[in-house]
């Protein structure tokens, strides 16, 4: 099963290459929503997320060319692209860079704004089991994959010192791993 | 770094989380070429994560997409639907093993039941309708043949795609010139370590009869030929054809030439060109 599901991103990654707009269409319904959760993680205000969302899509497709499968997964190279267009966003609108931890332990997004968009839908089925994941290591994950901290502003975040960083994040991502195997 | 210590130092994890710096992400990169488990690492590191923003995914607006592919209409070099409309896109809308085998396997079966359904009236009727047996089953025998034929375009096809993402590769848009008679559009998949070619004429329309399309590779200003570029029913279209290497070229062109090919571009007929 997994050769297929590679394969067939190579075929979607060579389809949109060649302009494909169904392609894209599709494209979009697939990664769309896990995208645009990085984003209202970021973004509480919705009318803002939207744009940042069509932007960062329009993005995708205008600098395909850029992506190389040699250098990693097509959603890692998306998910970058997006997370990087939202901080610049509020960068040139003057936010700083913030971190809300909800007490909430079923809340695997952490930064939503309670008013926006509830129904968020669990493509994978694992939002359940990544409740299994503690709060410090759901915290460390989302800091580096979802909010664009650098090592140094991980390291202020959670009070630990620069050089432990790398272990953290990788056993919190081994954590997860494991959670995702089991189920 | 032996490999066992690169998968453990946590760089890894933070090459995907694009935290590395420049030199940082060069050698992870090089790890990756040159051990398999540092790769397959890579891959489990970026898949936990992908499951992970899956997990927290948020339906968006609906009119978001509709903005969206409103804006990619406008993007001249776009294919919509239209005018491709494709056995792979087939097989990445669902997912599971190979559907066109299976939707083809549906659809000779169902060929068959129809073919069987006639036989068995016909018996029972008279000569007349016996004729439209024989034209039945003709026509099954040549669907049959046509699937046949499919399946081999879309594996060859397949293969040449596998090639075509293998490594560095150029893409070459070749753009309509003004000799060209209708739209048409080109491009060219070049790897410049192998010299590999390939040629995605989908947007070319089939060459009149007793008329072939060549592709030439601009050689330090000079046409040199490239092989012949097939196009015409409509499966063909779609093909990306493996051409002639070139370890060095500074453009593609594609001519209408005599069925054969010409030695000489016939350059008045050069419909499409694309510099690298």
């Amino acid at each position: 099963m997994s050769s297929n599901i590679k394969y067939n991103e190579e075929e979607l990654v060579m389809l949109i290459k060649a302009r494909n707009t169904a392609a894209f269409s599709y494209l979009y319904d697939n990664y769309a929503g896990a995208l645009n959760g990085v984003i209202a993680n970021l973004v509480s205000d919705q009318i803002l997320a939207e744009d940042i969302l069509q932007e960062s899509f329009l993005k995708i497709w205008n600098n395909f060319e850029q992506y190389n499968p040699a250098k990693g997964r097509l959603f890692t190279w998306m998910l970058n692209l997006t997370r990087n267009l939202t901080i610049d966003t509020l960068r040139s609108k003057g936010y700083k860079k913030q971190q809300k931890i909800s007490a909430d332990e079923n809340s695997v997004s952490m930064y939503a704004d309670g008013s926006y968009g509830k129904a968020s839908f669990d493509a994978l089925g694992v939002k359940n089991y990544l409740g299994n994941l503690k709060q410090d290591q759901r915290v460390v994950l989302e800091l580096a994959y979802f909010n664009g901290f650098t090592q140094e502003e991980i390291a202020d975040t959670l009070g630990i010192p620069l050089g432990t960083v790398k272990t953290r994040v990788r056993t919190a991502l081994l954590e997860l791993r494991k959670i995702l195997q089991d189920k | 770094m032996e490999k066992n210590e690169i998968i453990s130092s946590g760089l890894l994890e933070l090459y995907v989380a694009g935290l590395t710096t420049t030199e940082e992400t060069r050698q992870v990169q090089d790890w990756a070429a040159l051990y398999p488990e540092v790769a397959t690492e890579l891959a489990a590191i970026e898949t936990a994560v992908e499951a992970q923003a899956m997990a927290n995914a948020l339906a968006p607006a609906a009119q978001v997409k509709d903005r969206i592919m409103a804006a990619l209409a406008t993007d001249k070099q776009a294919v919509t639907k239209e005018t491709l409309p494709l056995p792979p896109i087939m097989s990445v809308v669902r997912p599971t093993s190979h559907p066109i085998w299976k939707w083809m396997a549906a659809a000779s079966v169902a060929l068959l039941l129809v073919g069987a359904y006639m036989a068995y009236g016909m018996y029972n009727k008279n000569k007349q309708y016996e004729t439209q047996l024989a034209q039945s089953q003709q026509r099954l025998d040549s669907s049959l043949a046509n699937s046949k034929l499919q399946q081999e375009q879309f594996l060859t096809g397949h293969h040449h795609m596998e090639a075509v993402m293998a490594g560095d590769i150029a893409a070459v848009a070749l753009h309509k010139t003004d000799k060209a008679p209708d739209d048409c559009a080109a491009k060219v998949f070049w790897n410049k370590k192998t010299g590999e070619v390939f040629i995605d004429p989908c947007q070319m329309i089939a060459a009149p009869s007793g008329k072939t399309y060549q592709l030439w590779a601009i050689v330090n200003g000079k046409p040199v030929d490239a092989g012949l570029v097939k196009t015409g029913s409509v499966q063909d279209k779609f093909s990306i054809q493996k051409m002639k290497e070139f370890k060095e070229a500074q453009a593609f062109a594609i001519t209408l030439e005599k069925e054969g090919g010409s030695a000489i571009p016939t350059l008045e007929q050069t419909y499409v060109v694309g510099e690298v």
